[in-house]
């Protein structure tokens, strides 16, 4: 227990570091916020007001302690692009991102440790090595490329699932709860919404997982195969215990700590992927807004994209963490 | 418990025949030196090699636009007419230069602070540095860069700058973590009671210690660097038009989807073809590298 607290209490020493290093970075930038915020046609007591207002005519540590007081009472400032809250925005992009990435990762987590356990299955046969190979190209393709050719197979040749957005405007949408559309939809029992809503996540989230799937399919044949040959694999099957109960308990769990922690590291490659999936798919979460407000200057935006990713990231690593102390006896004992 | 002096390296430097022997073994290796070989060619000697060199700049040709692949245009051409071929070929000339780029700045920075922490281990040094790259480590690269490059004026070299800030935290933690071992060697202990200065110690007699394992993670980097070229050059943010980024052709295609494929379609398998050989070359080099550890 005392593990998890202290990794808790580091990720919050990190996150106030990232916090000052995003912050750093936004202002060292050559040109004047305020300026850049107003645009070009203020007047100039409209931008020394607002450089008051932000006070950017003092020293930078003093500036951070004015922005982290506003960030800490959940004010982000106000998006140039938008022109609201930015803690608004965010939380009104952010569950589609999540929704996405929550797919995404569980997608991984299924076939990439169900390919790996059929690759040692079959391991030296022509599955385990057409898996191996298909593993190669599919760890090499960028995201994006994947999504584009699979939206132009099954979107456009195809016409089989739709190409844009979350939802089709013909469904009627399911009251907002957590703001997981395919969630919100079974909550209402409404399963034309949830159809609906399936179908416009399978292709982001296959595009976005992909990588990570091949990566964990990959590891997971690796660690099965090496943990096959330990003695303790014989020994059990010498004493007569079940096969179904040897492969699962005491060869695929052991087998799982690597995968696991590496799904941490992917989920973390998904959230900065998700920039280039979601704008692929125009679908409406936190890497677009986030996007749209880095091409548009918007560095308010910038800044709080950042600071939620950086939590969400943490967050994920922590229970990565719980899920592999779990998995593995050892870490527990520490 | 191994025991390793620094004039390993020096003697791991086998013939050439026997080098070759280890890194051939796996076929795959092969493949992806070859695809790394062709592609850096390619990109060498674009302006011979690339059927229309002139289309790789600000070029109209509106009776050629949008043509699909054939005989005159094997990968057929952009909205613009200019030859997909050719731009791919220019593409590559940006996607290496910014791989070795980044790579060259990177490496000799977070090889340094990882050596200095590594070895003052314990000290506030220590605490300082890695504490500074664990927050660095936790955003996903490709955030931070994006984040980086949106403060900048969107080109090339903004580009290089903001991948190398995202990426310079993992050579320090690879490298501290090999220092944190190899200082309580007995030929650093030695060096030390000789009265050897620290520097003389740091890259003498520690840093070639860790040469096989940086080399490892830079060839399967080189990759990965690129990848993320074409990522912010996707979303505008990394080599501007009129010159050819991979990730912006790309972009630029998707408009016209799914009519004018071609002009997607082909960037993006260069993407994946320059990755993967740069991927199974790295794998290469990590198996002739630890096979010598052995």
């Amino acid at each position: 227990m005392s593990f998890l607290v202290r990794r808790v209490a580091y990720s919050i020493f990190v996150l106030i570091g990232l916090s000052m290093l995003i912050f750093t970075i936004v202002r060292v930038m050559p040109g004047d916020p305020a300026r850049l915020a107003l645009g070009a046609r203020a007047t100039k007591e409209a931008v020394q007001e607002l450089r008051d207002r932000m006070h950017l005519d003092e020293s930078l540590p003093v500036q951070y302690y004015h922005w982290v007081k506003d960030v800490l009472q959940g004010k982000l400032g106000i998006s140039l692009w938008t022109r609201r809250e930015v803690s608004i925005d965010i939380s009104r992009f952010l569950p589609a991102t999540l929704e996405l990435v929550l797919f995404a990762a569980l997608i991984e987590a299924v076939f990439g440790i169900l390919l790996g356990v059929i690759g040692t299955r079959y391991r030296n046969t022509w599955v385990d090595n057409t898996l191996r190979v298909g593993t190669y190209f599919a760890v090499a393709t960028p995201a994006f490329v994947v999504a584009i050719f699979l939206s132009l197979i099954f979107g456009y040749m195809l016409k089989v699932l739709p190409i844009v957005g979350r939802l089709d405007p013909s469904v009627v949408a399911p009251p907002v709860r957590t703001g997981l559309i395919t969630v919100d939809a079974l909550i209402s029992g409404n399963f034309t919404a949830f159809i609906d809503a399936l179908k416009h996540i399978i292709m982001p989230a296959i595009a976005l997982s992909l990588g990570g799937m091949a990566q964990d399919a990959r590891i997971t044949r690796s660690s099965m195969s090496d943990n096959l040959l330990k003695e303790y694999i014989a020994v059990e099957r010498a004493q007569g215990i079940p096969p179904r109960v040897i492969n699962l308990k005491y060869l695929l769990k052991p087998s799982l700590i690597a995968p696991v922690s590496v799904l941490g590291l992917d989920i973390a490659s998904m959230l900065g992927n998700a920039f280039m999936v979601e704008l692929v798919f125009g679908w409406p979460g936190l890497s677009q807004y986030g996007v749209e407000a880095a091409l548009r200057k918007d560095l308010n935006a910038v800044t709080g994209v950042v600071l939620v990713i950086g939590l969400v990231y943490l967050t994920i690593n922590i229970l990565v963490d719980i899920t592999v102390a779990y998995l593995d006896p050892r870490v527990r004992l520490r | 418990m191994t025991y390793i002096t620094h004039s390993r390296l020096s003697k791991s430097v086998d013939t050439f025949r026997e080098v070759w022997y280890k890194f051939s073994k796996n076929r795959l290796s092969i493949v992806g030196l070859l695809i790394v070989l062709i592609i850096t060619i390619l990109a060498a000697f674009a302006p011979y090699i690339a059927p229309y060199p002139a289309h790789a700049g600000r070029f109209v040709n509106f009776p050629e636009a949008s043509q699909p692949p054939g005989s005159r245009h094997l990968f057929g051409t952009d909205v613009n007419g200019r030859d997909i071929l050719s731009r791919i070929i220019y593409g590559y000339r940006f996607s290496l230069m910014m791989g070795v780029f980044v790579l060259a700045l990177v490496v000799p920075i977070g090889v340094t602070l990882g050596l200095i922490a590594g070895y003052f281990k314990g000290t506030l040094i220590d605490t300082v540095l890695m504490r500074i790259t664990d927050i660095f480590l936790s955003i996903p690269p490709l955030v931070l860069a994006l984040a980086i490059a949106s403060v900048l004026t969107p080109n090339l070299t903004n580009a290089m700058l903001a991948i190398s800030l995202s990426w310079w935290p993992w050579y320090t933690r690879l490298v501290y973590g090999l220092v944190s071992s190899l200082r309580n060697e007995f030929f650093v202990q030695a060096a030390k009671a000789t009265g050897a200065s620290t520097p003389h110690i740091l890259f003498r007699e520690i840093l070639p210690n860790c040469v096989s394992p940086v080399l490892t993670k830079m060839s399967l980097d080189m990759g990965w660097v690129i990848l993320m070229g074409a990522s912010l050059s996707f979303v505008g943010l990394g080599v501007q038009p009129p010159k050819p980024g991979l990730g912006s052709m790309i972009a630029d295609g998707t408009q016209y989807l799914p009519d004018s494929w071609w002009m997607v379609v082909f960037p993006g398998i260069a993407v994946m073809i320059v990755v993967l050989g740069f991927n199974l070359f790295g794998d290469g080099i990590r198996d002739l590298l630890s096979e010598e550890e052995a």
